[in-house]
């Protein structure tokens, strides 16, 4: 029995955990040839009509970037709305298809149809409308003195506006920042003056830049807080005023508000092998990625 | 104006066994059957007339009754597997008492031992769909690190399945782990989960009936929709004090049972109890290693314990109290020191069931139990930090995270037992729910913010039932019913009418067909995103936009005894199918989780309601069983094959997919051989087809509008692809359609040999078992790794690649365990 109860141990550590991660056959996984991805976002304030085209990567195996973007550039590629057609030309230094705005006007309310042609008869197709009138926001300032921070200051916007009652409205909020700053180059004794700019984080834990009037329909909405960032390289750090803002309300569509949460919610769970993934739809037949639309409301001005 | 009614009805029982008896010659015999020396009661004991097709089986508290044309000699018996059937003689000219007991076989002694589905009564029961699996069969099988796991074994019968490797979630014919009721001593164990699943909170010792239901379910049950999980408590010894215990490689038992108060004169003792106990001590063992690998500055450990205790009391013949209560937690910490600050940090669960139990005997027909039970199950996470600033300066941060459920319970149940042919049960059973999906403490004592956010729901489910078994002749049996099930939460009510039928069609003696139907309700709904049955796991309750989840189920079945009364095999046959459709099931929406668990604060900003969505499931298939309960080998093995699928309008673009849980082939073969008095072999395989899985099958750039002019400085995520018009592209996974990949199939091997050996004062018993034998890899989950590996050409440039591979997770290779029980 002593014998017995031995031998069990020494197995016991012998086996120990070794070899419980293993790497099993891809080919277990469901097959598919590279999925055509299409991207494009429409708005009447666009001076250039784009829509990119790639392909998928493999979800397993050997790449030599683990970003390849797979772009497309033999595919014929046409925005549409009723008998009105336009052609989008490949630009290789962009990797997208492009056609000038004046070609081809986007108007608010209106729907569009985008259709991606690949020679090997490949087809994908995609109609999105354009959001009505956008608000405009009233933005709001605020800042609190913080010694550690470059400035001295933190500032902070916020932007609150009128939902439009008796529809479903998705917006998006976004900004961005420019301060003077000082750059010196690594090993280099001179400072070169130097325009910086940085976006405004809107997004934070449980806060996102997207926002819908679901419960709130026609209410006031506010916009999460975001905060300027200012960055120097400079020691001490040299940061001059005046800052110059750009904060944004886009009226986003649907199809351009839910790929986004998708997007975002899949990020989310990505480290969590028990949860259930997000599967990413976009408003594509044919290929996976979004054909959004969107009109946006910039609001400029310096802060002293 | 209920209790009116109430009184109303009982009377009119009483009066009726008053009456009827004169006028048809009819008298009643009715009594317990207890186990001899413990004075135990014995459930499920088949007491019958022999030769004819009288009969019944006694109830949860050992109760039985039969109303019998008077005669000066009936010949009764009383049969049991495990026990030596007995036979009685008594003159029932009048109203009589028959209390029985009855004595173990021998286990070697196959003669004296038959398996209660081989008499006259068993197998023909118009009950189908339900398994038990003796208590002390489920104490032989091996198992991991040698503790003993009613739900496991459970696992091992067809039409139910296990979710993970390890784990005791269990699967009732395509049903949810959250689709279970569990009850203990009538409570209900909202989570039987110990160590996230791998043990289950039952402790053998303390247990005296196991007993599964999947289908044709009988009115006296309801509130979930795939099966009913009864488990009892012993009563405790009546006669000696007796002892158990068992040390394992990871845990400790001790189970103490005797008689209380002294015994009147030709009676037994009045009164019995049982305490039993359970620790690990992985603890204990892991504890110096923790403290050498941080010179004592970190302290992190695991344990998990449970009692079980028990009293029972005989206040007159005709009442009887019982109170039982179930205590449990698990509990994980950490403490840490750095710089002078401390961190601590705990995560733990505690489950706690209360039964008050009173049993009256109105007349040898009427018997009635009324109880009230208590259950609370709570999790939380804690959080303790006590900075040390560059000045010395202190400041404390607490933070706690509470969800839970905590239920009170009434529940009366009537036992009528008019003539031979008719079975009446009735009752009615009420819970008052609390349900704290989220309540969060946040305390930050520099800032003097003291923050509590709870978030309490109460709501109040009922049922009221009543159910006939009727046997009509020698070849039918029905048991018809119907439960008025009800919940009320806020200002919305949901009442549900519930018919159940079960019809068996006796062909010949031991061979019979079986046909039912059972609709079900469910308004308590589990919330789970990861399918392994993690504490997170949120209960909530049927609202204004959760509507109760019902299913409706039919079953066909044949059941098969290959024994002839006087033989000794004891196996039996049962081939049954199933069809059952869900609907108003309930999951979490794509990509929604409601319990971070690295960020619990993050649990407040998210409505549970927003996060979860209803859908409809079916699921069909074939289940094959053969099972031997008692003989020198016994065991069973077990076939089922089956479809599962869901479908609903916000997952999968609102296709129909296969949850987690679809297993097309399952099988499970148990066998256990009593070599001799000095030891027992045993032995189980099961294969099980994989899970259905989400795995992605590509992955892309997705590219976001750009809204904002490009930043000068700042992390930019890198990409090949980069302009003007697009943010720099997020990488993003394409999974194809949900669950879209089969794991690989799961099985395993486990051997076990039991040395028993009869000491002076008690007896000992040796386990040594081996889980997993042949080592089998089975998959836990499956994740892409993906690695960069760097080149360097012969020029000296280093290029970068990265390779991603599927690897496959794995929980338990071989494990051995020994372990040492004792008796006294």
């Amino acid at each position: 029995m002593k014998t017995l109860i031995l031998c069990l141990t020494l197995l016991m550590l012998v086996s120990g955990c070794a070899g419980l991660v293993q790497d099993v056959d891809p080919a277990r996984l469901p097959k598919t040839d590279p999925q055509l991805v299409v991207h494009s976002y429409l708005s009447p304030q666009d001076t250039l009509l784009t829509v990119v085209v790639s392909r998928s990567r493999t979800s397993v195996g050997v790449l030599v970037d683990s970003t390849q973007f797979n772009p497309v550039s033999d595919a014929r590629v046409t925005l549409s709305e009723g008998n009105n057609l336009v052609i989008l030309r490949f630009n290789p230094q962009r990797a997208l298809y492009q056609v000038d705005a004046r070609l081809f006007t986007v108007k608010v309310d209106h729907t569009y149809t985008l259709s991606v042609e690949l020679p090997d008869g490949q087809r994908a197709t995609a109609t999105t409308t354009v959001p009505g009138t956008v608000p405009t926001p009233e933005v709001l300032l605020d800042s609190v003195a913080n010694p550690a921070s470059l400035a001295g200051v933190d500032y902070f916007v916020q932007l609150r506006w009128q939902d439009t009652a008796g529809e479903v409205n998705f917006y998006q909020v976004a900004g961005d920042n420019e301060y003077g700053s000082l750059y010196r180059s690594y090993g280099d004794s001179v400072e070169v003056p130097y325009q910086a700019i940085n976006g405004i984080a809107f997004q934070s834990y449980n806060e996102s830049p997207f926002l819908t009037d679901a419960n709130r329909d026609g209410q006031v909405i506010n916009s999460p807080r975001g905060q300027l960032q200012i960055y120097a390289t400079t020691n001490p750090p040299s940061v001059i005023p005046p800052f110059l803002l750009n904060v944004y309300l886009l009226s986003v569509n649907r199809a351009y508000y839910e790929y986004y949460e998708m997007i975002l919610s899949q990020a989310r769970n990505e480290d969590n092998p028990f949860a259930e993934p997000m599967l990413i739809r976009g408003n594509i037949q044919g290929a996976l990625g979004c054909f959004g639309a969107y009109n946006g409301a910039k609001v400029s001005f310096r802060l002293r | 104006m209920r209790a009116a009614f109430y009184i109303s009805l009982v009377s009119m029982m009483a009066f009726h066994a008053a009456q009827a008896q004169p006028s048809s010659g009819r008298q009643t015999l009715s009594g317990y059957v207890r186990e001899v020396g413990s004075q135990e009661a014995l459930m499920g004991v088949n007491v019958y007339v022999p030769g004819t097709t009288s009969g019944t089986t006694t109830n949860t508290y050992g109760f039985y009754s039969l109303t019998l044309p008077a005669q000066d000699s009936l010949r009764m018996a009383f049969s049991m597997v495990g026990y030596q059937t007995r036979f009685c003689t008594v003159a029932l000219r009048r109203n009589s008492t028959l209390n029985v007991v009855l004595s173990p076989g021998q286990a070697l002694a196959e003669v004296a031992v038959r398996a209660n589905r081989t008499d006259e009564t068993g197998n023909e029961s118009a009950q189908m769909s339900r398994i038990d699996v003796p208590v002390a069969q489920i104490k032989k099988i091996p198992t991991l690190l040698g503790e003993k796991d009613v739900l496991k074994v459970l696992q091992l019968m067809p039409g139910v399945q296990k979710g993970s490797e390890g784990q005791t979630g269990i699967y009732v014919r395509g049903g949810g782990p959250d689709q279970n009721l569990i009850i203990l001593d009538d409570a209900i164990v909202y989570n039987a989960n110990h160590l996230f699943g791998f043990f289950s909170v039952f402790n053998g010792d303390a247990l005296k009936s196991v007993e599964l239901t999947k289908g044709g379910f009988p009115a006296r049950f309801g509130g979930r929709l795939s099966s009913v999980i009864e488990l009892n408590m012993k009563d405790g010894n009546r006669e000696k004090l007796r002892g158990e215990g068992g040390i394992g490689l990871i845990a400790s038992r001790l189970t103490l049972e005797g008689p209380l108060f002294k015994a009147k004169k030709d009676r037994s003792r009045p009164a019995s109890f049982l305490v039993s106990s359970r620790r690990t001590y992985l603890d204990v063992l892991t504890a110096p290693l923790v403290a050498a690998g941080s010179n004592g500055d970190a302290k992190a450990g695991y344990y998990f314990y449970d009692l079980n205790a028990k009293i029972n009391y005989d206040l007159t013949p005709r009442d009887k109290l019982f109170l039982s209560g179930y205590f449990g937690r698990d509990q994980f910490y950490s403490r840490d020191r750095f710089n002078g600050s401390t961190y601590e940090n705990g995560l733990n669960w505690r489950n706690a069931t209360g039964s008050f139990r009173w049993n009256h005997l109105f007349s040898g027909q009427l018997f009635a139990n009324t109880s009230l039970t208590f259950s609370n199950y709570r999790f939380a996470i804690t959080s303790d930090e006590e900075l040390v600033g560059p000045t010395g300066e202190r400041q404390t941060i607490a933070l706690r995270y509470r969800s839970g459920i905590r239920d009170f319970s009434l529940k009366h149940d009537l036992d009528w037992y008019p003539s031979p042919s008719h079975s009446v049960r009735l009752g009615f059973q009420t819970t008052y729910h609390r349900f704290t999906p989220s309540a969060l403490v946040v305390r930050d004592a520099q800032a003097d913010d003291f923050r509590t956010e709870a978030d309490h729901i109460d709501a109040l489910e009922s049922g009221l039932y009543v159910e006939d078994t009727w046997r009509p002749g020698s070849h039918w049996r029905f048991n018809g019913g119907i439960r008025l099930s009800q919940f009320v939460h806020r200002n919305v009510t949901y009442g549900r009418p519930e018919p159940r039928l079960s019809v068996v069609y006796v062909l010949q003696p031991g061979l019979s067909l079986k046909a039912s139907y059972a609709q079900m309700n469910q308004y308590v709904h589990l919330l789970s995103n990861t399918g392994i049955g993690l504490p997170t796991d949120l209960w909530v309750p049927t609202t204004d936009r959760v509507r109760p989840q019902q299913s409706q189920q039919v079953a066909v079945g044949l059941a098969k005894d290959f024994t002839r009364t006087g033989s000794t095999n004891g196996v039996t046959l049962t081939v049954e199918g199933y069809y059952k459709r869900l609907a108003n099931i309930i999951s979490y929406r794509e990509g929604a989780s409601f319990l971070l668990i690295d960020d619990p604060s993050s649990a407040q900003k998210v409505p549970w309601e927003d996060n979860v969505t209803a859908g409809r499931g079916w699921s069909y298939g074939g289940e094959f069983l053969v099972q031997k309960k008692a003989g020198r080998f016994s065991g069973w093995a077990g076939y089922t094959l089956s479809w599962t699928q869901w479908q609903f309008a916000a997952l999968n673009e609102g296709r129909p997919f296969f949850p987690r849980h679809d297993r097309r082939h399952d099988i499970s073969l148990v066998g256990i051989y009593e070599r001799s008095k000095r030891m027992t072999l045993s032995a189980t395989w099961v294969y099980g087809t994989g899970q259905a899985l989400t795995m992605p099958r590509a992955n892309y750039t997705a590219l976001l509008n750009r809204v904002t002019r490009p930043a000068t400085f700042g992390y930019v995520i890198p990409s090949s692809f980069s302009n003007p018009f697009f943010e720099s592209g997020r990488n993003v996974q394409d999974y194809g359609a949900r669950n879209g990949f089969r794991a690989e199939p799961y099985h395993r091997f486990d051997v076990g040999v039991q040395f028993h050996k009869l000491k002076k004062r008690h007896e000992r018993t040796w386990e040594v078992s081996v889980y997993n034998l042949y080592n089998r890899r089975n998959p836990f989950f499956y994740q892409l790794d993906t690695q960069t590996l760097a080149r360097q050409s012969e020029q000296g440039q280093t290029s970068f690649t990265t390779e991603t591979k599927l690897r496959r997770y794995s929980v338990f290779p071989v494990v051995p365990s020994v372990s040492y029980g004792f008796k006294f």
